[in-house]
């Protein structure tokens, strides 16, 4: 976050479309440079926040500036502000060529400009070969390029992008993180997409804003999404979680979660970090690649460490690790992944008794939230 | 595996219907075309070209000409009133879109002959529009708006403006907004779009809707007749007045295949468009 400047204010942004508030007094500042990802699941509203950057919706109060500009009056047509669409909403009766052209025409650039521009458009998305191309006979993987290019070559100040990976198949969808990624840096614009895909948002992301019902719940980078969560939802959305819910109290000079059936210890730091103060309902994440196991018959200290003895119910293999799913004698299912090489299958069997732990400071405490 | 039904079994029903009654009437009609009329109006089998040549003739070729412009103007008022009702329609809720569409139809429930005997309440000197004016003070005296080119023009856009819709209302539809939306995205107003983008996208549905409203248009005759008095013709009459009263059948016949020939190039440009535009 070197050099960070802010390029668009999202100021107590609402929108409501009948009964459902899709934006609700939103506010959000977004980098010059920026690689932004709104998340969350379908309906959260981050599309139409989307919506709202590009100017197809307006809000119904609050403002968003550019610049510190107050954008919300100014009509799509005239904003400084691109987007690529989900359906990459390609113009069928053009060309590729004319497509990319076709928001440089609308500027009146002189015909020569337009062509070193679209020239350049197609080969910093390696496709110079299909200009003369009908939008019809492009693979998927190529649609999505050309719909880049066309917002790209207007070189606006921002790149909205409406789920831009989605419509293709996994493996160029993997593919196509990265070369997004290496396009933002070539061009230098700020891109802003929306993603229901928590694994993209935090492969692509510099920051992201976890939303829920019209909500930001956290806007953070991806390692503080994972690791310092600000609530159960942001836990439990980014990343697997075994989430202990119980009170916080303060015994002994230690802290810990009272969970009913068991107390699980919580590092200072946490509690610091959560705010939280004794007496307070809350949630302990742990991420399964933090859990180790051990055989109840191994006598190796547990000081230090909250563990919980459990029956393995399956074991699956991933190649570089194992994922487990393990039963407590209270039970409750947790999850744990475990690295290939700290795993014997000749040790741990479905159907075996066995010692989950983790280490008390790599718990996560998060406020319980309200429903 | 069932064998599949022989298409034969499918298609056979409709395909016998069609070759006996339309196919076969045609090939009659067409070789009536070549020959010539007897003294009684009965058919003399001595070959002719000379029909044909009669077409040329200039009261023939000015009610041809007239017609052609009546179904064109027809058609033309048919698209500006249509393609913003089919938008419209476009653009509604689900919900709402079939209950238009249904409305659109609904004329389709009686007969276009009543509804056009109808138009003849609304439109003669005692009609409901001559004394609509008079009581708003529009008029002092009763209005006849029968018997004239405005009155036919009434009559057959009425009757085929749901032709210029549907299929219209069907391209509309079926364009995805987030392309309208790319183009205002890229700098091009509402204006500017509905030119390069919506409407090129659209335009099989207008020239569909076009053909659709032109060629019945072009060869009614109840409609002139019943709102055009008998004073103005249009090609439908003429060829009708040929089979009725002149008795003239060859005659008729190579009238009848003279305004197949331009439906027929017609045809061929509508699919010339449907290709080209197929091709995205």
């Amino acid at each position: 976050m070197n050099g960070w400047k802010e390029l668009i204010r999202i100021e107590n942004v609402v929108k409501r479309f009948g009964t459902i508030l899709a934006a609700d007094h939103i506010s959000l500042s977004i980098g010059e440079g920026e690689f932004f990802a709104l998340l969350g699941p379908s309906g959260c509203g981050k599309t139409t926040l989307l919506r709202m950057l590009a100017g197809f919706e307006t809000p119904d109060s609050g403002s968003i500036l550019l610049d510190g500009k107050d954008l919300t009056a100014v009509r799509p047509w005239n904003r400084p502000v691109n987007m690529m669409f989900q359906s990459y909403a390609l113009f069928p009766h053009m060309s590729v060529y004319d497509n990319i052209a076709y928001g440089l025409r609308q500027e009146g650039l002189p015909a020569a400009e337009v062509d070193r521009r679209v020239r350049n458009a197609l080969e910093l998305i390696g496709l110079p070969e299909l200009a003369k191309r009908k939008p019809g006979n492009l693979s998927g993987g190529q649609k999505q390029r050309v719909a880049l290019a066309r917002a790209i070559v207007k070189q606006p100040r921002v790149l909205l992008l409406d789920e831009p990976l989605a419509a293709l198949d996994r493996k160029l969808r993997v593919e196509m993180r990265l070369e997004l990624k290496r396009l933002q840096n070539e061009v230098g614009i700020a891109f802003v997409f929306v993603t229901h895909d928590q694994e993209e948002a935090l492969t692509m992301a510099d920051r992201a804003a976890v939303m829920k019902d019209g909500k930001v719940m956290q806007v953070g980078t991806p390692e503080e999404l994972y690791n310092a969560p600000a609530n159960l939802y942001v836990a439990q959305f980014i990343g697997e979680a075994n989430v202990f819910a119980g009170q916080l109290d303060y015994i002994d000079s230690e802290w810990q979660l009272e969970c009913g059936e068991q107390a699980f210890r919580v590092s200072a730091a946490e509690v610091h970090r959560s705010g939280l103060a004794k007496g307070a309902q809350a949630a302990l994440v742990i991420r399964p690649e933090r859990i180790e196991i051990a055989p109840t018959s191994d006598s190796n200290s547990v000081n230090q460490r909250n563990w919980v003895r459990g029956q393995i119910l399956e074991i699956a293999y991933l190649g570089t690790a194992y994922n487990l799913v393990v039963q407590t004698v209270t039970d409750r299912r947790l999850f744990a992944q475990i690295q290939a090489a700290d795993f014997s299958s000749s040790t741990f069997r479905v159907g075996d008794t066995i010692r989950i732990s983790w280490k008390v400071e790599q718990g996560i405490l998060v406020p319980l939230d309200k429903l | 595996m069932k064998r599949m039904v022989s298409p034969l079994v499918l298609l056979g029903p409709a395909l016998a219907w069609l070759v006996v009654f339309l196919v076969f009437p045609l090939l009659l009609i067409f070789a009536f075309s070549f020959f010539q009329r007897g003294s009684f109006g009965q058919i003399v089998y001595d070959p002719t070209l000379k029909n044909y040549l009669r077409l040329f003739n200039p009261t023939v070729l000015r009610v041809f000409l007239h017609s052609l412009r009546l179904a064109a103007f027809v058609t033309f008022i048919a698209l500006l009133l249509g393609y913003p009702t089919a938008y419209f329609i476009a653009n509604q809720p689900a919900r709402w879109k079939n209950t238009l569409l249904v409305l659109v139809i609904l004329p389709f429930w009686t007969s276009y002959l009543i509804r056009t005997y109808a138009w003849i309440v609304l439109l003669n000197r005692e009609g409901v529009l001559s004394r609509l004016l008079i009581s708003l003070g529009l008029s002092r005296e009763p209005i006849s708006f029968l018997y004239n080119d405005t009155a036919i023009l009434i009559g057959l856009l009425y009757g085929y403006l749901p032709f210029m819709v549907l299929p219209l209302y069907s391209a509309i539809e079926r364009l995805n907004p987030e392309i309208r939306e790319a183009s205002f995205d890229l700098g091009a107003t509402p204006f500017q779009t509905f030119f390069r983008i919506t409407l090129p996208l659209t335009l099989r549905g207008v020239v569909t809707g076009a053909i659709f409203v032109f060629v019945p248009s072009l060869g009614n005759f109840f409609v002139p007749e019943l709102l055009g008095g008998g004073q103005r013709f249009m090609i439908g009459n003429m060829i009708n007045n040929q089979f009725l009263k002149a008795r003239d059948w060859p005659y008729g016949s190579a009238m009848a295949f003279g305004v197949m020939a331009i439906v027929f190039i017609l045809l061929l440009f509508q699919a010339w468009i449907t290709r080209r535009t197929e091709q995205s």
